[in-house]
């Protein structure tokens, strides 16, 4: 029987629910020399001097390390523009300036108290939009300016098309920073194995943290390890360095095993969040609900690094009018550099923010129309064969139509009827529906590649194999998933194929766990490796292959007109959600979610499913309950007792998660990817069910109480108002 | 965490003579509260007694006087049949409170003496003049849709936590208290003081002195009390406005009526203006609307705080109609 689809049982599960897997913190031992990173906690400011002479001389205190120790002092994933230990200048409250190593967390968390530092305050750029006024303090001084990229995109003639429309809407919308929460906080160990340093911690790519580290240490590439223990959770924030860095120096310097586990309070100031988007937007669409142009200005806090904030953007942009065809666009996309937390990869890569800009604006296309939703949905998305904004064509199998129609059908079959709806007084009810897209694998050209061994013990048959691929399981299975791929490819038992995956110098590399890839990608590689494998052993030579898989090629984008072909595979999701809204004070509870998703080919069903609900956990809380709060660039929700994740009880009980498999061309067995989309088309299907319930649009996130009592209110302000002016209109004297 | 001496109190006696000596120590209980502050670095006790084994965990019904143990656990208190028929206000607070897990350590005194929410008081890099008296309030000017809105001074707008406090407040609730000069009763709003110019004193305790218990008397009005709160998430989290109340119905008109508010207020918030102008009224929207806005009538707000004013005064006219609904 097939092995494709079946929810067999994964072999990291039973470790993982009697708690004996060990994640990084579990790997620390007390005879670890232990450290403890001084955050510089001011937003911008200058370095005058860093004295450590009373923390060094604090008996158990190894070293206090800084600047003048980091060999080569610049890291970051795409822009090299972030130092491991801060010299001169601190740019965010979350900036390093000395690590203290010591014999025991005690004393070293003792001694990062007597480190002083000076400093000399600096005037800060806060937010995104006084950050572009001409006179706001620089972040990177010799960049003149803080505009990390503008993007545009144009299309078409954008003037004549609105001047052609019948309904022209505009509509402004903010988005809030989104902190990642994995369960655990960065952690982790660096010690050395003869002449290697290792660093073992928890991370998405083994082969970048390498990339990064070596350079950092100025070694060689061959000097250094970087292994995975099992990893609590990603969900991009272990993209970017943070203690990995931190334990390589410290190991480096003292040439002994050290150790660093961050509290949480640590991890939310010490890492990277999704940015905060100010999104001004303009739809214009034909009688018959046609959409014909949109123009949008995305501006974006980057925070106080580059992190992966062009590429958030760039796919920002591409997805600023969803996933519709328009064929008259214009989009300028900026980020800009702040003294704010640093904003990078989350779950959905800018996707989500262009959505709930995008996603609202199509329902009020519909509603000014008079036209259901579903219906101008379906008139405008994409199909096979057209072109995307950027000009190319779309990767074939585009199935955005197919999945909301399924959407569409679940959704009415199991919500709340119209009638019913307003049945209680105050806790009215209401529904929503929003489509999605979102890029499978790296998009602009950036080179991607998945690359796997397999090795078969074979004998008169093939009886085993080991496939080698440095592929992070943060916890969504993908172990799992590239075991059922090499099995059914090569008709073995699953517990025959055996995985090495978690060391840069035992496997090749598969790309980062990241961008819904790995499925896909790394699916892809394993899959073509086992192929390899068996005919070289068919042909009678050494059983065993490396293959590299490289999809179909992406282009990076003209700056000025977006010309390119972004990307090679999307993935299509919508979403239905039916909420009950209570008018009184805003609470508002989801109570029901259809989440269709074309995932090509479900490898493993059981899996699918869990990244569609703990992914919409995730977007319960980005729509209504995370707030993220900084003042004056200081984090004011460093705590989970500030920073409210959704409880078990925010969410609702009927989730239904629809798995639709529409091939994809390259996927392995046609799988594509899926584990972000739940997250982008959610927050608008809920802004969509809150006005349904209520009259009243929310344009910023989260979608708070007091947020959406106060668009309760203005609603029927205007209602009032409007139908006091028909009553004075009528009655005037004729 | 800074450093310090843990002792264990055998005896409320000895708890308060280990207090004394001390000068600056506090007392442990659940520790719920206690040990966040102290990893924060805002409580630094040079002593921690540790009372949470003392025998004073009863929860007795005598007569009409139902008498709590200080050290009784907020979720024995709130499955105890009698605090349940008599009191339901007191049972429904606790368990909008915290977590399941939290309520089986969290103590009845402990959760009276549970301290501002407020973020600046909780993070020392923030100025905060209940926490370095005179140092300056972070919260006037800063973000602060969660602080209070009655009972503020210029000082200090931090809202009182927590959820029980206030349904022993609108029961009239007594603390009783055991110091130097023996058992003392204190009426539950007179525990509590206004922030004023010195918000760093939160309590009329004196130093090393000990909560042993708080006392209800029961009363026919009190079997219909009722405990509305309302938050941004379902569990775990504490109110943006909640309301205590209880009515008694007299031939088609409120009697009697108790109604106390939290989350909005820097203390318990006991709401006398509106309970008179509620007696003697017929029970409807209209005396509850009136009521309300009697209740918010010194309402001050800061820049993101103005939204609580409506919504409390909405949480109140309901929460007297589920009152209602139960006295009829
Ligand atoms: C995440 C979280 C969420 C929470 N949510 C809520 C909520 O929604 N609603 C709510 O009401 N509460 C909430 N709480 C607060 C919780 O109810 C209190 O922490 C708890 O009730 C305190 O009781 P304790 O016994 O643990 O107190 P402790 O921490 O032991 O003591 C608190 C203070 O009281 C003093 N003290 C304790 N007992 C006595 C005594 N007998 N005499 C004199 N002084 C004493 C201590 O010295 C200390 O200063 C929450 C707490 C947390 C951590
Ligand atoms: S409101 Fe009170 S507790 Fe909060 S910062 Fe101001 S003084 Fe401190």
């Amino acid at each position: 029987m097939s092995l494709i689809g079946r929810p067999v049982a994964r072999h990291d599960a039973r470790a993982k629910v009697t708690g004996a897997a060990r994640y990084p913190a579990d790997l620390v031992r007390s005879e670890m020399l232990h450290c403890k990173a001084i955050f510089a906690h001011r937003p911008h400011a200058r370095i005058d001097g860093i004295d450590a002479a009373r923390a060094i001389a604090l008996p158990g205190v190894v070293a206090v390390l800084t600047a003048a120790d980091v060999p080569y002092n610049r890291y970051g994933l795409i822009d090299a523009d972030q130092e491991v230990l801060c010299s001169e200048r601190v740019r965010y409250v979350g900036d390093r300036v000395a690590l203290v190593v010591a014999a025991d967390p005690q004393t070293a968390e003792r001694a990062a108290k007597l480190v002083e530092v000076a400093y000399t305050d600096l005037p800060i750029a806060g937010d995104a939009l006084s950050a572009l006024e001409p006179d706001a303090p620089l972040v990177h001084e010799h960049r003149g300016t803080n505009v990390l990229l503008h993007q545009k995109i144009r299309k078409g003639d954008i003037e004549q098309a609105f001047a052609d429309c019948d309904v022209v809407l505009s509509a402004t919308f903010t988005t809030s920073w989104q902190e990642h929460a994995y369960l655990q906080p960065d952690a982790g160990i660096a010690y050395y194995e003869g002449e290697t340093l290792v660093v073992e911690t928890a991370g998405q790519w083994l082969h970048e943290d390498l990339r990064q580290i070596a350079a950092i240490l100025a070694l060689e590439e061959s000097a250094v390890a970087i292994r995975y223990a099992k990893i609590g959770g990603a969900f991009g924030g272990r993209e970017d360095l943070s203690v990995q860095a931190l334990l390589a120096l410290a190991t480096w310097k003292t040439k002994r095993p050290t150790a660093i586990v961050w509290n949480r309070e640590e991890s939310i100031v010490g890492h990277h969040k999704r940015h905060p988007f100010h999104i001004e937007t303009t739809w214009g669409a034909k009688r018959d609900g046609t959409v014909v142009a949109v123009r949008t200005r995305t501006i974006a806090d980057g925070g106080a690094y580059a992190s992966t904030s062009v590429e958030v953007l760039k796919c920002a942009a591409i997805f600023a009018q969803g996933p519709y065809r328009m064929p008259n666009v214009a989009t300028d996309a900026i980020v800009v550099y702040t003294n704010n937390v640093p904003s990078g990869a989350f779950r959905g890569f800018g996707s989500p923010q262009a959505h709930w800009a995008a996603e609202s604006m199509i329902t009020r296309i519909a509603h000014a129309l008079e036209i259901d939703p579903v219906d101008v949905r379906r008139k405008n998305l994409y199909r096979d064969g057209d072109t995307e904004a950027t000009g190319n064509v779309l990767p074939a199998g585009v199935s955005a139509i197919a999945v909301l129609d399924r959407c569409a059908q679940e959704s009415h079959r199991r919500f709340t009827p119209r009638a019913e709806r307003h049945a209680h007084a105050s806790l009215r009810r209401g529904v929503g529906i929003a489509s999605g897209i979102k890029n499978v694998g790296y998009s602009f050209g950036f080179p991607e590649q998945s690359t796997a061994t397999v090795e078969l013990i074979a004998s008169a048959r093939i009886e085993r194999a080991v496939v080698r691929i440095g592929a992070a399981d943060v916890g969504q299975g993908v172990h799992l998933i590239l075991r059922q791929i090499v099995a059914e490819t090569l008709e073995l038992a699953l517990e025959s194929v055996a995985i090495v995956s978690d060391d840069s110098a035992q496997a090749p590399n598969a790309g980062s766990a990241s961008a819904s890839r790995l499925t896909f990608m790394a699916g892809r590689a394993v899959h073509d490796a086992a192929l390899a494998a068996r005919s070289a052993w068919e042909r009678g030579e050494p059983p065993e292959a490396t293959v590299q898989y490289r999809p179909p090629a992406t282009t990076p984008l003209d700056l000025e007109t977006g010309a390119g072909t972004p990307n090679y595979c999307y993935g299509y999701a919508a979403q239905g959600v039916e909420v009950e809204v209570d008018v009184t004070t805003g609470v508002t509870r989801v109570l029901k979610i259809v989440s269709v998703h074309d995932v090509g080919r479900a490898i493993n069903r059981q899996q699918v499913e869990g990244q569609i609900e703990g992914c919409l956990a995730q977007a319960v809380g980005y729509a209504l309950t995370e707030n993220f709060k900084v003042r004056d660039g200081k984090i004011l929700t460093p705590h989970f007792s500030t920073y409210l994740l959704p409880t078990t009880l925010d969410m609702p009980t009927e989730i239904v998660p629809v798995i639709m498999e529409l091939a994809d061309p390259h996927g392995p067995y046609g799988a594509r990817g899926m584990a972000e989309m739940p997250l982008v088309p959610f927050a608008p299907a809920v802004a969509a069910a809150i006005y349904d319930a209520t009259g009243a649009w929310v344009n910023d996130l989260p979608m708070t109480p007091e947020r959406i009592l106060a668009a309760i209110t203005a609603a029927r302000e205007r209602t009032t108002a409007s139908a006091a002016s028909l009553v004075g209109a009528s009655s005037s004297p004729a | 965490m800074r450093a310090f001496e843990y002792v264990v109190a055998d005896s409320p006696a000895a708890a308060r003579a280990l207090a004394r000596e001390s000068g600056d120590a506090r007392f442990y209980a659940g520790g719920t509260t206690l040990v966040d502050l102290m990893k924060s670095d805002v409580e630094r006790p040079g002593r921690v007694i540790d009372i949470s084994r003392l025998p004073l965990t009863a929860i007795e019904l005598r007569g009409d006087v139902l008498r709590i143990g200080a050290l009784a656990r907020n979720s024995d208190v709130a499955y105890d049949p009698a605090v349940a028929r008599r009191f339901p206000a007191v049972s429904e607070a606790l368990l909008s409170g915290a977590s399941g897990q939290i309520r089986n350590a969290a103590t009845i005194g402990g959760n009276l003496l549970q301290r501002t929410r407020c973020t600046y008081f909780r993070e020392t890099r923030w100025r905060c003049n209940k926490r370095e008296p005179g140092s300056g309030c972070d919260a006037l000017d800063g973000f602060n849709r969660g602080h209070a809105i009655l009972g503020t001074s210029d000082s200090c707008i931090a809202t009182y936590p927590g959820d029980l406090a206030v349904a022993l407040c609108a029961l009239s609730a007594n603390v009783i208290v055991e110091g130097d000069a023996g058992e003392r009763t204190v009426a539950l709003d007179e525990l509590y003081v206004l922030p004023g110019d010195r918000p760093e004193r939160e309590n009329t305790l004196a130093a090393g002195e000990l909560i042993t218990g708080i006392e209800l008397r029961a009363e026919p009005l009190y079997e219909h009390s009722h405990y509305l709160k309302i938050r941004d998430r379902a569990s775990y989290e504490f109110a943006l406005a909640s309301v205590a109340c209880a009515i008694e119905l007299e031939g088609g008109r409120i009697a009697r009526a108790r109604l106390a508010l939290g989350g909005v207020a820097t203390v318990p918030w006991r709401a006398r203006e509106a309970e008179d102008l509620l007696a003697g009224s017929p029970p409807g929207d209209a005396a509850y609307r009136r009521a309300a806005d009697a209740a918010l009538a010194g309402a001050r707000t800061r820049a993101h705080n103005g939204y609580k004013v409506e919504l409390a005064k909405r949480a109140i006219v309901r929460a007297l109609r589920t009152a209602c609904g139960g006295a009829a």
